[in-house]
């Protein structure tokens, strides 16, 4: 193994040519293994773990959060104990990135070079050296790009032979061999009726071990815009006319999808989505702003937002939801989830992992819950496991992912997946199984202070419960008036396949198992 | 050599395959006209157009046999002819009228060959008319090529000149297959679809375009008498300093897609002119071709030059609103040169 | 015309092949291995046969869906059918065609026809090249009631009548057009009427009867190759089996079914003549039955062993060249 190994950004697909650090996830001085995460690293479309493909010591970290590099730059330096500091310094700063896996044509050197061969699909690239002086040369050496040089080579013995006026070629063909001083007669016509065509000339110099200058790449024309500046005269409701006004959209490219062939408010929000979205004007100086504001901004909506919008929208309209509730006493809940916290410092399990952990358990014990409903074939699919979606918030919108088989983990087994869920659906790296699916949602909005609210299932689900926060209340136990800690949680069910009283007893259920917790162990 | 109208180009070659070959007949109906029961005389039509005016007494109504208007029998007399052993050039009117006799096209001559595995040929040559330009309104100007051309089985030629037409004709009837001759109405006097026309026998093989100009900026596809306006507009343009290649492929089955790809792939720019549809027509086929195999070539977007999607009007000044013009060709290749709007118009002005 | 016995024991054969090839299609078909429509011609075969016989190898014949009977009479290689109508390689067609484009032209067959009517026009032209290169020879069009209603028939007779060609317009009234009586199609009723106002010969058979067909069929054919031109004949005729296979005939009564199978089989009337008139024994009649039933047997075996085409090939015979 090499003495030195170089941490550098890798390359995630064809067209990625530079990541953002987002955070280093080891220190420097851990041992890393090739497969251990190092690193979150964001590019234009994703955040994504970096996996070392070296093992040892990180003794440096090039790369600071924030930093924008380009694949194949430095990021880090892995050694062996024996390796000095100064030896670090100088490998990092004779450090040349290899430009066959940056792709990045710099300076004349590249001009004309074919483009680079697509890189092979690793993940993550490490460029291993030597240690110095021997430090700047790669250990696999790109493949040098085909050799192409800008004028033909053609063989003599193509450029003799008699009048081959009357061969028979293609017009361009002719041509081809004119400005190549081709004699058609040595070219074997491959196409109809035995006509040469420019491949076959080609054919034929390159077969005769010549060679034939690349062709360039095509430069295209800029697209004529055929749309006329002037839209006044399309028919578009004023809230559209107004929106794309302020987004820059030209209402002739819109699709009028409105009543009485109008342009509505949506088509012109599509059009500046297709267009790439591009920016609203510059946003104005602070002190203008203040002025010029105006009283209502209109803001595009998201991808995310539009699909929250169009399935929850969907939901609420064609699924008869009905709530049922019930008050939950926590004492019992959280002082078990305090000896299990105490017990151990790496756990920190939460009151929602208690009802992730009851409703599993519920969920079990009453599968006419744990179902989704498929309306195409009018079918009831009842689960085996209980597949828990949790509502996470993030920015501009939220999602669910999903711990599988909740019933079989235990308290910390599903408070650590909620947690890294969490965290990934933050970071966006959730990967689509992880959020599609479930058998049953949970929403919590306890930690605002929500006393009680209703939350709209998520088809294909049949129910979601709503959790609110806990808190102090007095209650009254056998005539006294007591305090205890209770919470308000809230069942919406789709009748078509759950009925009130199942609903109820589900209830009942969740809420034996929070009040006398001892029961989930049983 | 002497120069001949495209409508004596073609007299000449169907007299000159009836000498060359006994086994070459026509059959149509009125092709010379004046039979018994006739108070005139014989012969003095040749066809609605004249074209085969003086066959009749050279090789005599045994084998210039005018029909009964009747398109499906005696088109399927044709085709039982053709597979029996004899060369017969069938006269359809107007392609328009191919409803009539459609059967005998698309289901017995396209395709008897291949469903008796080989065993039998079908040397028939349709000749018909195409085109819009006479006033002939809706049902007699069409140019309905590229139906005939989406059928496997049938070869098609679109002449645009007499030289064209005489070697083209000669090689449809010297075809074993059937070939429907598409001859556009406007074509038979026109002016410049004159040529010097050799006295002697010669053929011009299928599937070989014809380069009407060599041009390096813009590639125009255009068949017939489209290829007539493609060229007044390259010699326009070519005052402008925009060199337009116009390639004539003569035959839409076989297509020589080799010449079309190669001319874009030198240009990178394709502009189609084509009187057939504007919908699924045979420019849209052209189109498909280059985006599928000539894709990299290209610099802009393809342009396509039709008639509007509704039929042929009668009115002379609607008639020529729909028959696609130089102004637009000219406006299609200034776009694909990425000249905006404002250029085009002061292009088109100074033209 | 006396016929010979030699040439009355081969036209029992050809009748009695061709009921035996059908009768094997129509049994086989239900296996499910042949594919494609089917139309069987049991019932008809003494027009096939009565006309074909007196046929040469260039006189041309043009049948239609119902085409396997025409194609047998005439000649075509009975193993090369069975293989074409498997869809097998060295079918007769290579297995471009199948049961509804079989075709010989070798033999003068200018195919079985999926389109109404249309081997009218198709054998026109063959009549017109016959004339034309003075071949002598005759083109025959056989059709059924359906297609006497079909417009291009009407062209076709009005042509060969203008153009005196040496045609025979052979119409197998065999009762019904698919599910259709032909009383309700056909305007007057009478086919072999409505033809002689075009202004040829036409006459009006039993198509059931083998020295009935024969003879009229020797009459036309005697005009046509005496350059008199073209004629039309009427046959009345039979159809065992429905429309196509899979046709439970719910339109004709159990009774018309059993009566045309118990009195108007053209194999049954040929073979009690022949009994009866001394021309053959059934003993020499039952040997050429077992020898059809083995040699279609044989061919079934041949049939369904073979190999299908190479899916390669799939253009070939598109156009001569390209």
């Amino acid at each position: 193994m090499a003495r030195i190994q170089a941490i550098t950004v890798p390359k995630w697909g064809l067209t990625m040519t530079e990541g953002t650090v987002s955070e280093w996830l080891v220190d420097e001085g851990d041992t890393i293994n090739i497969g251990d995460p190092i690193m979150d690293m964001e590019t234009s479309k994703i955040v994504n773990v970096v996996e070392s493909i070296v093992a040892g010591t990180l003794r440096r970290k090039v790369a600071q959060p924030g930093d924008v590099l380009p694949v194949a730059a430095l990021m880090g330096v892995v050694a062996e104990a024996d390796v000095t500091d100064a030896e670090i310094d100088e490998f990092i700063d004779t450090f040349v990135i290899d430009e066959s896996v940056s792709g990045a044509p710099t300076g004349a050197a590249a001009e004309g070079a074919a483009p680079a061969a697509p890189p092979e699909p690793t993940p993550a690239t490490a460029a291993v050296h030597e240690p110095a002086p021997t430090a700047a040369t790669p250990a696999a050496a790109p493949a040098p790009a085909p050799a192409r040089t800008g004028t033909p080579s053609v063989p003599e013995a193509l450029k003799s032979g008699d009048d081959d006026s009357a061969v028979h070629a293609t017009v361009h063909a002719r041509k081809l061999a004119a400005t190549l001083g081709v004699n058609l007669n040595n070219v074997s016509g491959t196409g109809r009726n035995g006509r040469v065509s420019v491949a076959d000339v080609e054919e034929a110099v390159t077969g005769a071990g010549g060679s034939l200058p690349a062709r360039g790449p095509v430069e295209r024309v800029p697209e004529v815009d055929a749309v006329p500046a002037d839209d006044s005269g399309v028919a578009a409701t004023s809230v559209a006319r107004r929106l794309a006004k302020s987004l820059g959209v030209n209402l002739h490219s819109c699709r009028a999808t409105g009543r009485h062939g109008k342009v509505c408010k949506y088509d012109v929000e599509a059009a500046h989505a297709l267009q790439g979205g591009a920016p609203a004007p510059a946003a104005p100086t602070p002190e203008l702003a203040a002025e010029t504001a105006p009283e209502v901004e209109a803001v595009p909506m998201s991808g995310m937002r539009r699909t929250i919008a169009g399935r929850l929208q969907a939901s609420k309209q064609t699924i008869p939801h009905y709530r049922v509730s019930m008050d939950i006493k926590l004492d019992a809940l959280l002082a078990l989830r305090k000896q299990v916290n105490d017990g151990d410092p790496g756990v920190n399990v939460s009151v929602n992992d208690c009802v992730v952990k009851a409703v599993a358990m519920a969920l079990v014990k009453m599968p006419e819950v744990n179902v989704q409903f498929d309306e195409a074939s009018q079918t009831i699919r009842r689960f085996r496991d209980a597949d828990i979606s949790v509502a996470v918030a993030i920015d501009d919108g939220l999602i669910t992912p999903i711990v599988k088989a909740a019933n079989s983990k235990t308290l910390t087994e599903i408070s650590a997946e909620v947690r890294e869920l969490a965290t990934r659906a933050k970071a966006g790296t959730l990967k689509a199984e992880e959020f599609q699916g479930g058998s049953f949602s949970i929403s919590n909005l306890g930690m605002f202070g929500v006393r009680q609210f209703d939350a709209i299932i998520n088809p294909p689900q049949a129910a979601i419960l709503a959790v609110a926060g806990g808190e102090q209340r007095p209650v009254v136990e056998n005539g006294e008036l007591t305090v205890a800690t209770a919470m308000t949680v809230s069942l919406s069910s789709d009748h078509r396949v759950i009925d009130g009283a199942v609903a109820a007893q589900f209830l009942q259920v969740v809420k034996r198992f929070m009040e006398t917790p001892s029961l989930m162990l049983a | 050599m002497a120069e001949m109208a495209m409508r004596d180009a073609i007299n000449s070659a169907l007299a000159q395959e009836m000498d060359r070959d006994e086994r070459v007949i026509m059959i149509g109906t009125d092709i010379s006209g004046g039979h018994a029961g006739s108070s005139g005389q014989e012969d003095v039509a040749g066809g609605v157009l004249g074209i085969t005016k003086g066959l009749l007494p050279r090789f005599g109504a045994g084998r210039v046999i005018d029909t009964p208007i009747a398109e499906m029998g005696y088109m399927g007399m044709a085709v039982g002819a053709a597979a029996t052993g004899l060369r017969p050039v069938a006269e359809l009117m107007f392609i328009d009228f191919i409803g009539c006799c459609g059967d005998m096209l698309l289901n017995q001559a396209a395709k008897i060959r291949f469903m008796f595995g080989g065993k039998s040929t079908c040397p028939l040559v349709v000749r018909t008319m195409i085109g819009a330009g006479a006033n002939a309104a809706a049902q007699h100007s069409q140019s309905l090529y590229h139906w005939v051309t989406a059928v496997p089985g049938l070869k098609v030629v679109v002449p645009s000149n007499a030289y064209d037409a005489k070697g083209l004709l000669a090689t449809a009837i010297r075809d074993d297959d059937p070939v429907i001759f598409c001859e556009h109405k406007a074509l038979y006097d026109f002016p410049s679809a004159k040529t010097e026309v050799p006295e002697g026998d010669y053929t011009i093989p299928f599937g070989e375009a014809n380069f009407v100009t060599e041009g390096s900026d813009v590639t125009v596809v255009a068949l017939g008498l489209m290829t007539h306006i493609a060229a007044g507009v390259a010699a326009a343009m070519a005052e402008k300093g925009i060199s337009v290649e116009v390639i004539d492929p003569r035959t839409t089955s076989p297509l020589d897609e080799e010449s079309i790809l190669e001319s874009v792939q030198s240009t990178g720019r394709l502009v189609i002119l084509d009187e057939s549809a504007a919908r699924c027509g045979f420019g849209h086929d052209v189109a498909a071709l280059v985006a599928q195999r000539g894709f990299h070539a290209l610099k802009a977007p393809i342009k396509l030059v039709t008639p509007p999607h509704c039929p042929t009007p009668f009115s002379p000044p609607l008639e020529q609103a729909w028959i696609p013009s130089g102004e637009r060709v000219a406006t299609a290749i200034l776009e694909t040169m990425g000249l905006d709007g404002a250029a085009i118009s002061a292009a088109l002005a100074a033209a | 015309m006396a016929l010979t016995k030699a040439e009355l024991l081969e036209a029992y054969r050809r009748m009695r092949t061709i009921r035996e090839f059908e009768e094997n299609i129509h049994r086989e078909n239900t296996t499910g291995e042949i594919p494609g429509f089917l139309h069987l011609y049991c019932g008809q075969e003494a027009n096939a046969v009565a006309v074909c016989m007196q046929l040469e190898d260039t006189d041309y014949i043009a049948s239609n869906h119902r085409g396997h009977g025409h194609c047998l009479a005439k000649g075509a290689d009975v193993k090369g059918m069975m293989l074409e109508l498997y869809g097998k390689a060295d079918g007769l067609c290579g297995g471009r065609g199948g049961s509804m484009h079989i075709a010989d032209v070798s033999k003068g067959i200018l195919g079985a026809n999926g389109i109404v009517g249309a081997g009218a026009p198709l054998a026109t032209g063959a009549a017109l090249t016959a004339k034309t290169l003075g071949t002598g020879g005759v083109a025959v069009s056989f059709q059924g009631d359906g297609a006497s209603n079909e417009g291009y028939v009407f062209e076709a007779i009005n042509l060969a009548v203008i153009y005196q060609l040496p045609m025979i317009f052979y119409f197998e009234n065999n009762g019904y057009g698919e599910f259709t009586g032909h009383d309700y199609v056909v305007g007057c009723k009478d086919i072999a009427g409505r033809a002689a106002s075009f202004g040829l010969p036409a006459v009006k058979i039993d198509g059931t009867d083998f020295f009935e067909v024969h003879e009229a069929f020797g009459a036309a054919l005697k005009r046509a190759r005496a350059g008199k031109g073209p004629s039309v004949i009427e046959a009345q005729a039979v159809r065992f089996y429905g429309h196509f296979e899979g046709d439970p005939q719910a339109y004709r009564s159990k009774e018309e079914l059993a009566d045309v199978r118990e009195n108007k089989d053209c194999l049954k009337i040929l073979r009690n003549k022949l009994v009866k008139g001394k021309k053959a024994t059934a003993k020499e009649l039952d040997a050429i039955d077992g020898e059809a039933v083995e040699l279609i047997k044989t061919c079934r075996e041949a049939a369904k062993a073979a190999a299908y085409p190479d899916p390669a090939t799939v253009t070939n015979n598109t156009y001569v060249s390209y």
